[in-house]
């Protein structure tokens, strides 16, 4: 699934010319994706499942939220937005939303993490095949676990029954290490998604590092230089995520174009990056999509 | 204004009875149904668990988008719903900082019938207008509380000259005077000077750091946010066992990320009455939007907070 340099290039300055489906909004820069066109703005799910990586009570904020109605209202914003893929964890109630944005007209592409009860229950991934993502992603958290224990065969298994599937394989992690890993096991796959953080330290090791335990998840200022570093490596496309910390770093508007300028700065222009957005309180989905088109739209 | 340590003991024993108990309860009387333990505080007797005010301002500790949840949320109407709460709860004292929506709720909870007892914490104009200070003064509150994050700055620039200028005439407003911090070492500096003053505010966790500070307590690496350390609480415990005032310690709940489970949270509050004296009580600012915190941390504290000095 490798492409030729040149494709790599057409992708990256993949100002597709095709516009945003009834909206008058032209797509936002793109990269290829295997035979798919990927906006470098990948919409995430998190805040809809209620993952906001911080405090319980945010938790039922974003649960109590993200109806079914509201998450569709999301997806068609991000459309309307100029966004044209939708990358969301395997959950029953999250196949529903998405069957009823379809229902509804809606038309994004959709990648899937294979998170939930898919990670035990592999069988699952022929079957989701048949609706047709564009690629079945091994769960971060997982992947990390699988790293730290030793169990990398496993992530491999996983990784084959989604290649027999006849989706783009993808793989996800939070470890820099573990891109590593890969790269150099030559694994059959055909792109990753990397976490900016590496909030899956456990307390053990966040102590040894810092000599102190911060509670909560913690992201530290500098994981991103260490996993952007990986991502300049692979020649496969990476998904960045978690770009803006969950959050922590879109406290101001000034920070958060920072941060998107950060990313667009540090990964490949076949690249892209997904953002988790929850538009309660403003239009996040409008102003992550205009930094996008201001940030990552010029010529690679 | 210094208690003895019998009156100390006395008090770590007392039960004050929320809406059930007349304020002046003495300690060893017989507990209403729903009274806490109580310590004293100069006249008054004052619950172990006081409720804060920073949930009902919309500060969250975490991030903007939490704080505008909690502002939304918390209209007048649920600040004095969740004061009835916690008063129903036996909690009798609130302490909030200066601000026209604060001094308007305690006056509305009070012509309501409610009969908390208050401290005010020298937020807003207050902490710029000494002048107020007679003013707050008026309402009656218990105390008035020099501003924490105020301190460790006036702390980490050499001038607590103001600090003490503040306290001085909190003094001669006739209330109670307290100070409030989030750094340890202010403590240990106050005392070596003998200010006087009532009681303190001390913050469990040391926010105040500036990013800078917090690299260097973090092997060279900085955590992004507010960071709130694990071994913070028992660097302030320590302080508060060695002074002889009371403490009203605050933020014991790590501003909610000590709140994942019901395991959790009976942790926090079982080592913050392990770890404090007997004559000191907790802050604990509520946002009972999914749960019945006032209940639940009242239940807690009436576990932890009552053992036999």
């Amino acid at each position: 699934m490798l492409r030729s340099r040149r494709s790599v290039l057409q992708a990256a300055t993949g100002l597709a010319l095709e516009w945003a489906k009834g909206a008058g909004t032209p797509l936002l820069p793109t990269v290829r994706l295997g035979k798919y066109e990927i906006t470098r703005l990948i919409v995430g799910s998190n805040p809809f499942n209620g993952y906001c990586y911080a405090l319980a009570s945010l938790s039922e904020h974003m649960r109590e939220w993200s109806t079914p109605e509201n998450v569709c209202k999301v997806l068609r914003r991000s459309q309307e937005a100029g966004i044209n893929t939708f990358q969301f964890s395997y959950r029953e109630r999250a196949m529903a939303e998405l069957k009823r944005y379809q229902d509804e007209g809606g038309d994004i592409q959709w990648m899937l993490l294979g998170g939930g009860p898919m990670k035990d229950r592999p069988e699952l991934i022929a079957q989701v095949a048949k609706l047709r993502p564009v690629g079945i992603v091994h769960h971060g958290g997982v992947t990390d676990e699988r790293f730290r224990n030793g169990e990398m065969h496993k992530v491999e298994e996983f990784l084959k029954r989604v290649r027999d599937s006849g989706v783009l394989v993808g793989l996800s992690t939070h470890r820099p290490e573990v891109v590593e890993y890969a790269e150099e096991k030559n694994w059959d796959l055909d792109y990753y998604m990397t976490c900016f953080y590496q909030f899956s330290r456990t307390e053990d090791e966040l102590r040894k590092m810092l000599g102190e335990l911060p509670l909560g998840y913690v992201f530290l200022e500098k994981d991103p230089e260490r996993m952007v570093r990986v991502i300049r490596q692979t020649k496969r496309p990476c998904l960045a995520f978690k770009i803006l910390a969950a959050g922590r770093l879109a406290e101001t508007p000034e920070k958060l174009e920072k941060a998107f300028r950060f990313a667009f700065d540090n990964i490949k222009p076949t690249d892209a990056v997904i953002v988790g957005m929850y538009p309660r309180f403003k239009d996040e989905v409008g102003e992550n999509a205009e930094l996008v088109r201001r940030i990552a739209g010029r010529p690679s | 204004m210094a208690t003895s340590r019998r009156h100390l003991l006395r008090s770590a024993a007392g039960l004050a009875g929320g809406l059930a108990l007349p304020r002046n309860s003495t300690a060893g009387q017989e507990a209403a149904p729903g009274a806490l333990p109580t310590i004293r505080l100069g006249s008054h007797d004052v619950s172990r668990l006081i409720v804060g005010a920073n949930p009902f301002g919309g500060y969250s500790h975490f991030n903007k988008l939490f704080d505008v949840h909690m502002r939304e949320w918390m209209n007048e109407d649920r600040v004095l719903g969740t004061l009835k709460s916690c008063e129903q709860n036996g909690v009798n004292t609130w302490q909030f900082h200066y601000s026209p929506q604060t001094l308007g709720a305690i006056r509305r909870h009070h012509q309501e019938g409610g009969k908390l007892q208050f401290v005010v914490l020298s937020e807003g104009e207050l902490k710029r207008n000494y002048a107020l200070i007679p003013e707050v003064a008026r309402m009656k509150p218990i105390g008035i509380v020099h501003h924490g994050g105020v301190t460790d700055e006036r702390f980490r620039t050499a001038e607590m000259y103001k600090v003490h200028e503040f306290l001085k005439r909190v003094r001669d407003s006739g209330v109670m005077v307290g100070l409030s911090m989030h750094n340890p070492l202010v403590m240990e500096y106050v005392e070596s000077k003998n200010w006087d003053l009532d009681f303190y505010m001390t913050c469990f966790y040391k926010i105040s750091r500036t990013p800078e500070e917090t690299r260097k307590e973090c092997g060279g690496k900085l955590p992004l946010g507010e960071v709130f350390l694990e071994d913070d609480p028992e660097n302030m415990c320590r302080r508060i066992r060695q002074t002889k005032k009371p403490c009203l310690a605050f933020k014991i709940l790590a501003a909610g990320r000590l709140t994942n489970t019901p395991e959790e949270v009976e942790k926090v509050f079982r080592f913050a009455f392990d770890n404090i004296k007997p004559s000191d009580a907790v802050i604990v600012g509520m946002y009972p939007r999914y749960k019945d915190e006032a209940k639940e941390n009242a239940d807690l504290t009436r576990r932890f907070g009552a053992k036999p000095s």
